[in-house]
Protein backbone atom coordinates (compact mmCIF):
# COMPACT_ATOMS: atom_id res chain seq x y z
CA UNK A 1 0.00 0.00 0.00
CA UNK A 2 1.12 3.31 -0.68
CA UNK A 3 2.46 5.61 2.18
CA UNK A 4 -0.43 8.67 1.32
CA UNK A 5 -3.16 5.85 1.28
CA UNK A 6 -1.98 4.26 4.56
CA UNK A 7 -1.75 7.33 6.23
CA UNK A 8 -4.80 8.44 5.56
CA UNK A 9 -6.19 5.22 6.23
CA UNK A 10 -4.39 5.59 9.59
CA UNK A 11 -5.73 9.40 10.16
CA UNK A 12 -9.67 8.05 9.34
CA UNK A 13 -9.27 4.93 12.00
CA UNK A 14 -7.60 7.63 14.37
CA UNK A 15 -10.30 10.33 14.17
CA UNK A 16 -12.91 7.61 14.21
CA UNK A 17 -11.62 6.21 17.20
CA UNK A 18 -11.51 9.90 18.59
CA UNK A 19 -14.89 10.33 17.84
CA UNK A 20 -16.25 6.81 18.98
CA UNK A 21 -14.20 7.41 22.37
CA UNK A 22 -15.31 10.59 23.61
CA UNK A 23 -18.33 10.30 22.23
CA UNK A 24 -19.16 7.02 24.40
CA UNK A 25 -17.64 8.84 27.67
CA UNK A 26 -19.55 11.82 27.55
CA UNK A 27 -23.23 10.04 27.01
CA UNK A 28 -21.44 7.32 30.14
CA UNK A 29 -20.88 10.01 32.25
CA UNK A 30 -24.95 12.04 31.37
CA UNK A 31 -26.03 8.44 32.54
CA UNK A 32 -23.38 7.55 34.88
CA UNK A 33 -22.67 10.92 36.96
CA UNK A 34 -26.75 10.69 37.95
CA UNK A 35 -26.81 7.13 38.68
CA UNK A 36 -23.44 6.91 40.62
CA UNK A 37 -24.72 9.85 42.95
CA UNK A 38 -28.20 8.46 43.58
CA UNK A 39 -26.17 5.63 44.30
CA UNK A 40 -24.07 7.39 46.95
CA UNK A 41 -26.72 8.91 48.80
CA UNK A 42 -29.52 6.26 48.67
CA UNK A 43 -26.33 4.26 50.54
CA UNK A 44 -27.43 3.58 54.21
CA UNK A 45 -24.73 5.74 55.13
CA UNK A 46 -25.75 8.55 52.51
CA UNK A 47 -27.59 12.27 52.75
CA UNK A 48 -31.34 10.38 51.78
CA UNK A 49 -31.21 6.38 52.40
CA UNK A 50 -33.16 4.44 50.48
CA UNK A 51 -32.94 0.71 50.53
CA UNK A 52 -35.50 0.38 47.72
CA UNK A 53 -33.84 2.38 45.00
CA UNK A 54 -30.29 1.90 46.15
CA UNK A 55 -30.69 -2.15 45.70
CA UNK A 56 -33.15 -1.88 42.54
CA UNK A 57 -30.36 0.37 40.68
CA UNK A 58 -26.88 -1.51 42.12
CA UNK A 59 -28.75 -4.69 40.76
CA UNK A 60 -29.27 -3.36 37.38
CA UNK A 61 -25.89 -1.90 37.59
CA UNK A 62 -24.22 -5.31 37.97
CA UNK A 63 -25.82 -7.49 35.89
CA UNK A 64 -24.71 -4.85 32.93
CA UNK A 65 -21.54 -4.73 34.40
CA UNK A 66 -21.33 -8.39 34.60
CA UNK A 67 -21.75 -9.59 30.44
CA UNK A 68 -18.81 -9.41 28.95
CA UNK A 69 -18.30 -6.10 26.37
CA UNK A 70 -18.30 -8.65 23.17
CA UNK A 71 -21.58 -10.75 24.31
CA UNK A 72 -23.37 -7.16 25.33
CA UNK A 73 -22.01 -5.92 21.70
CA UNK A 74 -23.36 -8.17 19.92
CA UNK A 75 -26.97 -8.85 21.99
CA UNK A 76 -27.47 -5.36 21.75
CA UNK A 77 -27.34 -4.83 17.99
CA UNK A 78 -31.30 -4.84 17.51
CA UNK A 79 -31.19 -1.70 19.70
CA UNK A 80 -28.67 -0.27 17.89
CA UNK A 81 -30.37 -1.39 14.80
CA UNK A 82 -33.43 1.01 16.49
CA UNK A 83 -31.52 3.70 17.50
CA UNK A 84 -28.88 4.54 14.68
CA UNK A 85 -30.97 2.62 11.97
CA UNK A 86 -27.50 0.13 11.14
CA UNK A 87 -24.98 -1.87 13.57
CA UNK A 88 -21.61 -1.64 11.66
CA UNK A 89 -19.68 1.99 11.77
CA UNK A 90 -18.56 4.35 14.46
CA UNK A 91 -21.41 5.84 14.83
CA UNK A 92 -23.06 2.41 15.78
CA UNK A 93 -20.53 1.40 17.82
CA UNK A 94 -21.36 4.19 20.27
CA UNK A 95 -24.50 2.41 21.78
CA UNK A 96 -23.27 -0.73 23.00
CA UNK A 97 -19.53 1.77 24.27
CA UNK A 98 -22.70 3.85 26.01
CA UNK A 99 -24.43 0.82 27.40
CA UNK A 100 -21.07 -1.45 29.16
CA UNK A 101 -19.53 2.04 30.23
CA UNK A 102 -22.82 3.89 31.44
CA UNK A 103 -22.43 1.41 34.94
CA UNK A 104 -18.79 1.08 35.15
CA UNK A 105 -18.59 5.34 35.36
CA UNK A 106 -21.55 4.71 38.00
CA UNK A 107 -19.46 3.11 40.42
CA UNK A 108 -16.29 5.03 39.88
CA UNK A 109 -18.59 7.97 40.49
CA UNK A 110 -20.37 6.93 43.42
CA UNK A 111 -16.78 5.43 44.87
CA UNK A 112 -15.33 9.00 44.13
CA UNK A 113 -18.18 10.93 46.43
CA UNK A 114 -17.55 8.25 48.81
CA UNK A 115 -14.26 9.47 49.55
CA UNK A 116 -15.57 12.94 50.53
CA UNK A 117 -15.11 13.33 54.17
CA UNK A 118 -18.55 12.80 56.31
CA UNK A 119 -17.50 16.05 58.66
CA UNK A 120 -17.87 17.93 55.41
CA UNK A 121 -21.22 16.84 54.82
CA UNK A 122 -22.42 16.86 58.36
CA UNK A 123 -21.17 20.57 58.62
CA UNK A 124 -22.78 21.16 55.78
CA UNK A 125 -26.07 19.77 56.97
CA UNK A 126 -25.82 21.99 60.06
CA UNK A 127 -26.06 24.79 58.42
CA UNK A 128 -29.09 23.82 56.89
CA UNK A 129 -27.74 22.66 53.35
CA UNK A 130 -30.77 20.90 50.98
CA UNK A 131 -30.00 17.23 50.09
CA UNK A 132 -29.54 18.96 46.40
CA UNK A 133 -27.37 21.52 48.03
CA UNK A 134 -25.05 19.31 49.65
CA UNK A 135 -24.69 17.02 45.77
CA UNK A 136 -23.96 20.54 43.45
CA UNK A 137 -22.29 22.36 46.61
CA UNK A 138 -20.65 19.61 48.65
CA UNK A 139 -20.33 16.28 46.73
CA UNK A 140 -19.25 17.57 43.46
CA UNK A 141 -17.26 20.11 43.81
CA UNK A 142 -15.12 18.51 46.82
CA UNK A 143 -15.05 15.22 44.91
CA UNK A 144 -14.02 16.80 41.59
CA UNK A 145 -10.29 15.95 41.16
CA UNK A 146 -11.41 12.11 42.72
CA UNK A 147 -13.77 12.25 39.25
CA UNK A 148 -11.44 13.40 37.31
CA UNK A 149 -9.05 11.07 37.91
CA UNK A 150 -12.18 8.74 37.20
CA UNK A 151 -12.91 10.09 34.21
CA UNK A 152 -9.54 9.33 32.60
CA UNK A 153 -9.51 5.62 33.52
CA UNK A 154 -13.35 6.19 32.17
CA UNK A 155 -12.04 7.61 28.63
CA UNK A 156 -8.96 4.66 28.46
CA UNK A 157 -11.05 1.82 29.17
CA UNK A 158 -13.39 2.63 26.86
CA UNK A 159 -10.68 3.27 24.14
CA UNK A 160 -9.81 -0.15 24.80
CA UNK A 161 -13.68 -1.46 23.91
CA UNK A 162 -14.03 0.44 20.74
CA UNK A 163 -10.94 -1.47 19.50
CA UNK A 164 -13.20 -4.39 20.64
CA UNK A 165 -15.90 -3.39 18.44
CA UNK A 166 -13.23 -3.59 15.77
CA UNK A 167 -14.23 -7.27 15.28
CA UNK A 168 -17.72 -6.51 14.72
CA UNK A 169 -17.28 -3.87 12.10
CA UNK A 170 -16.93 -1.24 14.47
CA UNK A 171 -14.72 1.11 12.36
CA UNK A 172 -11.66 2.82 13.95
CA UNK A 173 -8.27 1.48 14.66
CA UNK A 174 -9.74 -1.81 15.91
CA UNK A 175 -11.10 -2.42 12.70
CA UNK A 176 -7.74 -1.45 10.50
CA UNK A 177 -5.81 -3.85 12.95
CA UNK A 178 -8.28 -6.72 12.91
CA UNK A 179 -8.71 -6.27 9.00
CA UNK A 180 -5.18 -5.96 7.72
CA UNK A 181 -3.29 -7.29 10.57
CA UNK A 182 -5.31 -10.22 11.36
CA UNK A 183 -7.16 -11.12 8.11
CA UNK A 184 -4.84 -9.79 5.86
CA UNK A 185 -1.46 -10.97 7.54
CA UNK A 186 -0.05 -7.00 7.12
CA UNK A 187 1.64 -7.22 10.90
CA UNK A 188 3.48 -3.71 9.91
CA UNK A 189 0.00 -1.96 9.66
CA UNK A 190 -0.92 -3.58 12.98
CA UNK A 191 1.89 -2.49 14.59
CA UNK A 192 1.76 0.93 13.75
CA UNK A 193 -2.35 0.88 14.96
CA UNK A 194 -1.32 -0.33 18.33
CA UNK A 195 1.49 2.16 18.52
CA UNK A 196 -0.88 4.88 17.88
CA UNK A 197 -3.34 3.40 20.63
CA UNK A 198 -0.55 3.67 23.33
CA UNK A 199 0.18 7.43 21.86
CA UNK A 200 -3.47 8.01 22.68
CA UNK A 201 -3.66 6.42 25.88
CA UNK A 202 -0.65 8.06 26.97
CA UNK A 203 -2.32 11.80 25.83
CA UNK A 204 -5.76 11.03 27.49
CA UNK A 205 -3.59 9.93 30.46
CA UNK A 206 -1.49 12.70 30.69
CA UNK A 207 -4.01 15.14 30.32
CA UNK A 208 -6.14 13.98 33.19
CA UNK A 209 -3.47 13.69 35.38
CA UNK A 210 -2.53 17.98 34.63
CA UNK A 211 -5.63 18.34 34.87
CA UNK A 212 -6.18 17.04 38.31
CA UNK A 213 -3.21 18.44 39.82
CA UNK A 214 -4.09 21.47 38.76
CA UNK A 215 -7.51 21.42 40.19
CA UNK A 216 -6.87 19.35 43.68
CA UNK A 217 -6.46 22.33 45.96
CA UNK A 218 -5.56 19.75 48.84
CA UNK A 219 -1.80 19.51 47.79
CA UNK A 220 -0.34 22.72 47.05
CA UNK B 1 -35.16 33.13 78.31
CA UNK B 2 -33.65 29.81 77.67
CA UNK B 3 -32.59 29.77 73.91
CA UNK B 4 -32.79 25.91 73.87
CA UNK B 5 -34.27 23.55 76.51
CA UNK B 6 -34.28 20.08 76.24
CA UNK B 7 -36.69 17.59 77.90
CA UNK B 8 -36.71 14.64 78.98
CA UNK B 9 -34.73 13.55 75.80
CA UNK B 10 -33.16 9.45 75.44
CA UNK B 11 -31.31 8.48 72.44
CA UNK B 12 -30.77 5.04 71.24
CA UNK B 13 -29.46 3.55 68.35
CA UNK B 14 -29.90 0.70 66.83
CA UNK B 15 -26.45 -1.31 65.71
CA UNK B 16 -25.69 -4.73 64.28
CA UNK B 17 -24.37 -5.76 67.84
CA UNK B 18 -27.43 -4.47 69.54
CA UNK B 19 -29.21 -1.17 71.00
CA UNK B 20 -26.37 1.15 72.74
CA UNK B 21 -28.39 4.14 74.73
CA UNK B 22 -26.38 6.93 74.00
CA UNK B 23 -28.42 9.14 76.18
CA UNK B 24 -30.67 9.06 78.90
CA UNK B 25 -33.52 11.36 80.39
CA UNK B 26 -31.47 14.63 79.57
CA UNK B 27 -32.95 17.43 81.07
CA UNK B 28 -30.80 20.91 80.16
CA UNK B 29 -31.80 24.39 79.56
CA UNK B 30 -29.61 26.96 78.19
CA UNK B 31 -29.92 30.35 78.53
CA UNK B 32 -29.60 33.41 76.21
CA UNK B 33 -25.49 34.27 76.46
CA UNK B 34 -24.54 31.69 78.16
CA UNK B 35 -21.55 29.80 77.47
CA UNK B 36 -22.89 26.93 78.39
CA UNK B 37 -20.49 23.42 78.96
CA UNK B 38 -20.58 19.93 78.78
CA UNK B 39 -18.30 18.01 79.81
CA UNK B 40 -17.46 13.69 80.31
CA UNK B 41 -15.59 11.61 78.93
CA UNK B 42 -15.14 9.71 75.65
CA UNK B 43 -18.52 7.61 74.81
CA UNK B 44 -20.03 9.32 77.52
CA UNK B 45 -22.58 10.72 74.80
CA UNK B 46 -21.18 14.67 74.47
CA UNK B 47 -21.76 14.18 70.58
CA UNK B 48 -24.96 12.57 70.13
CA UNK B 49 -26.10 15.51 72.49
CA UNK B 50 -24.92 17.99 70.36
CA UNK B 51 -26.08 16.67 67.52
CA UNK B 52 -29.95 16.43 68.90
CA UNK B 53 -29.91 20.15 69.83
CA UNK B 54 -29.59 20.91 65.76
CA UNK B 55 -31.85 17.29 65.14
CA UNK B 56 -28.38 15.97 63.07
CA UNK B 57 -29.52 13.28 65.29
CA UNK B 58 -33.76 12.80 66.03
CA UNK B 59 -33.91 11.70 69.66
CA UNK B 60 -35.94 8.86 70.26
CA UNK B 61 -37.51 9.82 73.19
CA UNK B 62 -38.15 13.69 74.67
CA UNK B 63 -38.09 17.31 73.41
CA UNK B 64 -35.71 19.51 71.70
CA UNK B 65 -37.25 23.33 71.96
CA UNK B 66 -35.18 26.34 69.99
CA UNK B 67 -36.55 29.55 70.54
CA UNK B 68 -39.45 28.18 72.32
CA UNK B 69 -40.37 26.08 69.05
CA UNK B 70 -40.40 22.46 69.06
CA UNK B 71 -37.84 21.31 66.70
CA UNK B 72 -40.03 17.78 66.06
CA UNK B 73 -42.86 20.07 65.18
CA UNK B 74 -41.12 21.77 62.34
CA UNK B 75 -41.42 20.57 58.79
CA UNK B 76 -37.90 19.62 56.63
CA UNK B 77 -38.06 23.36 55.24
CA UNK B 78 -38.43 25.07 58.74
CA UNK B 79 -35.54 22.59 60.44
CA UNK B 80 -33.56 23.90 57.63
CA UNK B 81 -33.96 27.47 58.50
CA UNK B 82 -33.37 26.88 61.88
CA UNK B 83 -30.60 25.22 61.44
CA UNK B 84 -29.43 28.40 59.75
CA UNK B 85 -29.48 29.66 63.25
CA UNK B 86 -26.97 27.54 64.68
CA UNK B 87 -23.86 27.34 63.90
CA UNK B 88 -21.41 24.21 64.58
CA UNK B 89 -17.76 24.04 65.06
CA UNK B 90 -15.74 20.63 64.85
CA UNK B 91 -13.30 19.02 66.34
CA UNK B 92 -12.07 18.23 62.64
CA UNK B 93 -12.53 21.99 61.35
CA UNK B 94 -14.42 20.07 58.59
CA UNK B 95 -13.60 23.16 55.82
CA UNK B 96 -14.66 22.52 52.02
CA UNK B 97 -11.40 21.32 50.59
CA UNK B 98 -11.32 22.63 47.63
CA UNK B 99 -12.40 26.44 48.71
CA UNK B 100 -10.53 29.19 49.90
CA UNK B 101 -11.50 30.64 53.08
CA UNK B 102 -13.31 33.53 52.07
CA UNK B 103 -15.46 31.03 49.88
CA UNK B 104 -16.32 28.58 52.80
CA UNK B 105 -17.05 31.30 54.59
CA UNK B 106 -19.61 32.52 52.27
CA UNK B 107 -21.11 28.56 51.70
CA UNK B 108 -23.72 28.95 54.78
CA UNK B 109 -24.79 32.50 53.03
CA UNK B 110 -25.20 30.67 49.15
CA UNK B 111 -27.39 28.21 51.03
CA UNK B 112 -29.33 31.02 52.79
CA UNK B 113 -29.73 32.41 49.06
CA UNK B 114 -28.06 35.53 50.12
CA UNK B 115 -26.01 37.24 47.24
CA UNK B 116 -22.47 36.59 46.35
CA UNK B 117 -21.45 40.28 46.36
CA UNK B 118 -23.40 40.63 49.89
CA UNK B 119 -21.57 37.40 50.88
CA UNK B 120 -18.45 38.15 50.09
CA UNK B 121 -18.53 41.76 52.20
CA UNK B 122 -20.10 39.61 55.09
CA UNK B 123 -17.25 37.18 54.90
CA UNK B 124 -14.79 39.54 55.02
CA UNK B 125 -16.13 41.29 57.87
CA UNK B 126 -15.74 37.83 59.40
CA UNK B 127 -11.91 37.01 58.41
CA UNK B 128 -11.39 40.65 60.10
CA UNK B 129 -13.48 39.27 63.42
CA UNK B 130 -11.36 36.34 63.54
CA UNK B 131 -7.88 37.94 62.76
CA UNK B 132 -7.40 36.46 59.10
CA UNK B 133 -7.88 39.01 56.68
CA UNK B 134 -4.69 38.74 54.84
CA UNK B 135 -5.61 34.95 54.34
CA UNK B 136 -8.70 35.16 52.52
CA UNK B 137 -7.58 33.52 49.50
CA UNK B 138 -5.67 30.31 51.13
CA UNK B 139 -7.02 27.24 50.85
CA UNK B 140 -7.13 25.08 53.79
CA UNK B 141 -4.41 22.74 52.88
CA UNK B 142 -2.87 26.35 53.46
CA UNK B 143 -3.76 26.65 56.61
CA UNK B 144 -2.75 25.74 59.90
CA UNK B 145 -4.97 23.61 62.95
CA UNK B 146 -5.71 27.22 64.61
CA UNK B 147 -6.09 29.35 61.28
CA UNK B 148 -8.46 26.72 60.15
CA UNK B 149 -10.84 26.44 63.20
CA UNK B 150 -10.65 30.09 63.11
CA UNK B 151 -12.25 30.28 59.66
CA UNK B 152 -14.88 27.07 60.90
CA UNK B 153 -15.82 29.67 63.67
CA UNK B 154 -16.23 32.50 60.83
CA UNK B 155 -18.00 29.92 59.20
CA UNK B 156 -20.33 29.61 61.70
CA UNK B 157 -21.05 32.98 62.66
CA UNK B 158 -21.56 33.96 58.77
CA UNK B 159 -25.50 33.56 59.14
CA UNK B 160 -25.68 35.82 62.29
CA UNK B 161 -26.91 32.54 64.24
CA UNK B 162 -28.65 32.83 68.02
CA UNK B 163 -26.41 29.53 68.88
CA UNK B 164 -23.02 28.22 68.43
CA UNK B 165 -22.33 24.54 68.86
CA UNK B 166 -18.83 23.39 69.45
CA UNK B 167 -17.76 19.85 69.94
CA UNK B 168 -14.75 19.56 71.27
CA UNK B 169 -13.34 22.37 69.05
CA UNK B 170 -10.16 22.88 70.83
CA UNK B 171 -9.02 18.85 71.19
CA UNK B 172 -7.21 18.81 68.49
CA UNK B 173 -5.16 22.13 69.14
CA UNK B 174 -2.19 22.46 71.00
CA UNK B 175 -2.31 24.44 74.59
CA UNK B 176 -1.54 27.90 72.99
CA UNK B 177 -4.15 27.43 70.28
CA UNK B 178 -6.61 26.27 72.44
CA UNK B 179 -6.52 29.49 74.95
CA UNK B 180 -6.57 31.98 72.04
CA UNK B 181 -9.36 30.05 70.19
CA UNK B 182 -11.50 30.16 73.36
CA UNK B 183 -10.48 33.65 73.98
CA UNK B 184 -11.75 34.01 70.39
CA UNK B 185 -15.10 32.46 71.26
CA UNK B 186 -15.18 34.60 74.45
CA UNK B 187 -15.19 37.36 72.75
CA UNK B 188 -17.75 36.66 70.00
CA UNK B 189 -20.13 35.76 72.82
CA UNK B 190 -19.61 39.07 74.71
CA UNK B 191 -20.02 40.74 72.09
CA UNK B 192 -22.04 39.46 69.18
CA UNK B 193 -24.05 38.00 72.06
CA UNK B 194 -23.87 34.39 71.03
CA UNK B 195 -24.72 31.83 73.06
CA UNK B 196 -22.30 29.05 73.10
CA UNK B 197 -22.54 25.90 74.00
CA UNK B 198 -19.12 23.83 74.22
CA UNK B 199 -18.15 20.14 74.27
CA UNK B 200 -15.27 18.95 75.60
CA UNK B 201 -13.09 16.28 77.94
CA UNK B 202 -11.17 18.76 79.71
CA UNK B 203 -11.90 20.44 82.52
CA UNK B 204 -9.65 23.58 81.38
CA UNK B 205 -11.71 24.41 79.16
CA UNK B 206 -14.54 24.56 80.97
CA UNK B 207 -12.82 26.33 83.19
CA UNK B 208 -11.43 28.88 81.15
CA UNK B 209 -14.84 30.11 78.82
CA UNK B 210 -18.07 28.92 81.32
CA UNK B 211 -20.62 30.12 82.88
CA UNK B 212 -22.51 27.16 83.72
CA UNK B 213 -21.93 23.54 83.45
CA UNK B 214 -23.34 19.97 82.45
CA UNK B 215 -21.26 16.75 83.70
CA UNK B 216 -22.38 13.75 81.49
CA UNK B 217 -21.76 10.30 82.61
CA UNK B 218 -22.59 6.96 80.92
CA UNK B 219 -25.31 8.68 79.03
CA UNK B 220 -27.05 10.66 81.89
CA UNK B 221 -26.53 14.09 82.96
CA UNK B 222 -25.23 13.55 86.55
CA UNK B 223 -24.81 17.49 88.13
CA UNK B 224 -25.38 20.73 86.71
CA UNK B 225 -24.58 24.37 87.87
CA UNK B 226 -22.76 27.63 87.50
CA UNK B 227 -18.99 26.23 87.09
CA UNK B 228 -17.98 28.43 90.30
CA UNK B 229 -19.98 25.91 92.64
CA UNK B 230 -19.45 22.75 91.08
CA UNK B 231 -15.40 23.43 90.64
CA UNK B 232 -15.21 24.53 94.30
CA UNK B 233 -18.21 22.07 95.31
CA UNK B 234 -18.31 18.80 93.01
CA UNK B 235 -21.03 16.26 94.22
CA UNK B 236 -20.62 13.39 91.72
CA UNK B 237 -18.00 11.04 90.94
CA UNK B 238 -16.95 11.59 87.64
CA UNK B 239 -17.32 15.79 88.68
CA UNK B 240 -14.58 15.12 91.00
CA UNK B 241 -12.84 13.06 88.83
CA UNK B 242 -12.76 15.20 86.36
CA UNK B 243 -11.06 18.31 88.67
CA UNK B 244 -9.46 16.47 91.04
CA UNK B 245 -6.17 15.55 90.54
CA UNK B 246 -5.21 11.75 90.66
CA UNK B 247 -2.51 10.93 92.96
CA UNK B 248 -2.65 13.94 95.13
CA UNK B 249 -4.16 12.08 98.45
CA UNK B 250 -1.83 9.29 98.74
CA UNK B 251 -1.90 8.57 102.73
CA UNK B 252 1.12 9.40 105.04
CA UNK B 253 1.16 7.81 108.38
CA UNK B 254 -0.01 10.27 110.99
CA UNK B 255 -0.85 12.93 108.74
CA UNK B 256 -4.45 14.06 107.69
CA UNK B 257 -5.16 15.35 103.70
CA UNK B 258 -7.53 18.31 103.68
CA UNK B 259 -9.16 19.91 100.74
CA UNK B 260 -9.62 23.29 100.86
CA UNK B 261 -11.51 25.16 98.52
CA UNK B 262 -11.28 29.20 97.70
CA UNK B 263 -13.65 31.51 96.21
CA UNK B 264 -13.62 34.84 95.56
CA UNK B 265 -12.20 36.91 98.37
CA UNK B 266 -10.10 34.54 100.58
CA UNK B 267 -7.74 33.66 97.67
CA UNK B 268 -6.27 36.93 98.73
CA UNK B 269 -5.86 35.94 101.89
CA UNK B 270 -2.39 34.62 103.02
CA UNK B 271 -4.32 31.77 104.28
CA UNK B 272 -1.31 29.46 104.55
CA UNK B 273 0.93 31.41 106.08
CA UNK B 274 -1.60 32.78 108.91
CA UNK B 275 -2.45 28.97 109.41
CA UNK B 276 1.21 27.99 110.18
CA UNK B 277 1.49 30.75 112.42
CA UNK B 278 -1.38 30.69 114.29
CA UNK B 279 -1.96 27.02 114.50
CA UNK B 280 1.89 26.14 114.45
CA UNK B 281 1.97 23.65 112.76
CA UNK B 282 3.77 22.03 109.32
CA UNK B 283 1.70 22.37 106.68
CA UNK B 284 2.70 20.01 102.86
CA UNK B 285 0.85 21.68 99.95
CA UNK B 286 0.33 18.64 98.26
CA UNK B 287 -1.57 20.53 95.43
CA UNK B 288 -2.46 23.27 94.69
CA UNK B 289 -4.38 24.90 91.79
CA UNK B 290 -6.01 28.11 91.96
CA UNK B 291 -6.75 30.89 89.18
CA UNK B 292 -9.25 33.45 87.93
CA UNK B 293 -12.29 32.37 86.89
CA UNK B 294 -14.86 34.62 85.07
CA UNK B 295 -13.40 37.61 87.46
CA UNK B 296 -13.73 35.91 90.76
CA UNK B 297 -10.65 34.03 92.42
CA UNK B 298 -11.24 30.45 92.88
CA UNK B 299 -9.37 27.49 92.92
CA UNK B 300 -8.23 24.74 95.41
CA UNK B 301 -5.81 22.79 97.45
CA UNK B 302 -4.57 19.98 98.82
CA UNK B 303 -2.68 20.20 102.07
CA UNK B 304 -1.70 18.00 104.74
CA UNK B 305 -1.28 18.25 108.39
CA UNK B 306 -0.56 16.47 111.29
CA UNK B 307 -3.13 14.05 112.96
CA UNK B 308 -2.77 15.51 116.47
CA UNK B 309 -3.12 19.19 114.36
CA UNK B 310 -5.97 18.43 112.70
CA UNK B 311 -8.85 20.33 114.51
CA UNK B 312 -6.82 22.55 115.79
CA UNK B 313 -6.40 23.10 111.57
CA UNK B 314 -10.62 23.03 111.09
CA UNK B 315 -11.31 25.28 113.75
CA UNK B 316 -9.14 27.63 111.65
CA UNK B 317 -10.95 27.35 108.73
CA UNK B 318 -14.52 27.26 110.55
CA UNK B 319 -13.17 31.13 112.00
CA UNK B 320 -11.82 32.84 108.64
CA UNK B 321 -15.26 30.95 107.02
CA UNK B 322 -13.17 28.78 104.10
CA UNK B 323 -14.69 25.63 102.97
CA UNK B 324 -12.67 22.79 103.32
CA UNK B 325 -13.07 18.87 104.21
CA UNK B 326 -10.59 16.22 104.92
CA UNK B 327 -9.97 13.59 102.19
CA UNK B 328 -9.82 10.03 103.80
N1 LIG C 1 -24.37 6.64 64.68
C1 LIG C 1 -24.16 5.82 65.74
N2 LIG C 1 -24.51 4.52 65.67
C2 LIG C 1 -24.34 3.71 66.73
N3 LIG C 1 -23.81 4.08 67.90
C3 LIG C 1 -23.44 5.36 68.04
C4 LIG C 1 -23.58 6.29 66.96
N4 LIG C 1 -23.12 7.50 67.38
C5 LIG C 1 -22.70 7.32 68.66
N5 LIG C 1 -22.90 6.04 69.05
C6 LIG C 1 -22.58 5.48 70.38
O1 LIG C 1 -23.16 6.32 71.36
C7 LIG C 1 -22.29 6.49 72.46
C8 LIG C 1 -22.00 7.95 72.68
O2 LIG C 1 -21.21 8.43 71.61
P1 LIG C 1 -20.81 9.95 71.45
O3 LIG C 1 -22.02 10.79 71.60
O4 LIG C 1 -20.03 10.09 70.20
O5 LIG C 1 -19.85 10.15 72.72
P2 LIG C 1 -18.79 11.31 73.05
O6 LIG C 1 -18.95 12.40 72.05
O7 LIG C 1 -19.14 11.73 74.44
O8 LIG C 1 -17.45 10.68 72.99
C9 LIG C 1 -21.05 5.65 72.17
O9 LIG C 1 -21.19 4.42 72.81
C10 LIG C 1 -21.10 5.49 70.67
O10 LIG C 1 -20.50 4.28 70.29
MG1 LIG D 1 -17.58 13.18 70.65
Amino acid sequence: MEIAKLADLLLRGTGETLYMTLLSTFLAYVIGLPVGIILNITDKDGICPNRGINTVLGVIVNIIRSIPFIILLVAIIPVTRFIVGTSIGSTATIVPLTAAAGPFVARMVESSIKEVDAGVIEAAQSMGASPLQIIFKVLIPEAKPSLIVGSTIAITTILGYSTMAGFVGGGGLGSIAINYGYYRYQTDIMMVTVVLLVVVVQLFQEIGMRITRKTDKRIN
Amino acid sequence: MSVVRIENLSKTFHTANGDVQALRNIDLSIEEGDIFGIIGLSGAGKSTLVRCINFLEIPTEGTVYFENNDLKSLTHKELLRARQSMGMIFQGFNLLEQRTAIKNICFPLEISGVDKKSAEKRARELLDIVGLRDRERSYPSQLSGGQKQRVAIARALATNPKVLLCDEATSALDPNTTRSILALLKEINRTMGVTVIIITHEMSVIEQICNRVAVIDKSRIVEEGNVKDIFANPQSDMAKQLILPKNAIHSLDDYKAVRIVFDGLSSYEPVIANLIMECNVPVNIMYANTKDVNGTAAGEMIIQVPDTAINKVNAYFDRIGIKYKEEM
